[in-house]
């Protein structure tokens, strides 16, 4: 029997008006066994009776909270405009997969709105438009909420873009 | 099959057949009643994102589980290498 795993990781967070209560990205723990991949960790939850996972999660190796390691610093190098500027960021995310529908990456993700807060390990955005990135489509995100807020950790991110400085 | 030595925040691996559907499903129970075990797999302080319920008349069998919690990527390659070759219990 594989090894069954707690493997602590964060994500980002989208909230609706007025709704922009926690102050920080929040710790999640997801239960599983596990596939390491490259640059990603899938954890999944259930399996075929022949060992192919059937449902979990795709975790950026950047999302995971591990206490040996330092992946969590990515992210902390860029230098991050003033208060109130307009930016856009590429980031990843983490996915759920069903059916044994694995996808080959984490998402691409890219945001783009009014910076108010630049945190120790994240940054808040006002008003974001978020798309998923997928080859040459893409998809607004999140659909069924139109958000107000969005934090998202600085370890998720690629890199940004500044359209206006303040 | 006997739930009642299962309690809330055991974690199990629970192997269910239920249609065509074989399957083996790992989690930490959420809730458990005379019909019903739900294992949590995902969540946050009280928030649980992801769970599954299952129902007791689909068990094939259960087995309360030893969870790791994952410090290091190297974790997962030292579990890889301790895996032992099937074909040595032949």
């Amino acid at each position: 029997m594989n090894q069954v795993f707690a493997v602590q990781y964060t994500d980002a967070l989208y909230f609706k008006e007025g709704e922009l209560k926690s102050k920080r990205p929040r710790r999640y723990v997801a239960i599983g066994k596990t596939i390491p991949r490259e640059n990603y960790l899938i954890v999944y939850f259930s399996e075929k009776i022949n060992g192919t996972p059937l449902r979990g999660l795709l975790l950026p190796k950047e999302s995971l909270i591990l206490r040996s390691t330092s992946i969590q610093n990515k992210g902390q190098d860029f230098s991050y405009p003033k208060k109130n500027s307009e930016i856009g960021i590429y980031w990843r995310d983490v996915v759920y997969f069903e059916n044994s529908r694995i996808p080959d990456n984490p998402t691409n993700m890219y945001t783009e709105g009014t910076l108010i807060k630049e945190g120790g390990n994240y940054v808040t955005i006002k008003w974001p438009k978020t798309i998923k990135i997928k080859g040459s489509d893409s998809e607004n995100h999140p659909r069924d909420i139109e958000p107000e807020s969005c934090i998202i950790p600085k370890s998720l991110i690629n890199s940004i873009e500044v359209y206006e400085n303040k | 099959m006997k739930i009642n030595k299962y309690k809330k925040g055991d974690a199990l691996l629970i192997e269910t057949l239920k249609g065509g559907g074989h399957a083996i499903t790992s989690g930490v129970i959420y809730d458990i009643s005379k019909s019903k075990i739900t294992l949590m797999h995902n969540f946050s302080k009280k928030t649980v994102v992801d769970k599954t319920v299952i129902f007791i008349k689909d068990i094939i069998q259960s087995e309360i589980i030893n969870v790791t919690e994952l410090n290091s990527i190297d974790e997962l390659s030292q579990q890889k290498q301790k895996q032992p070759n099937r074909n040595s219990f032949i």
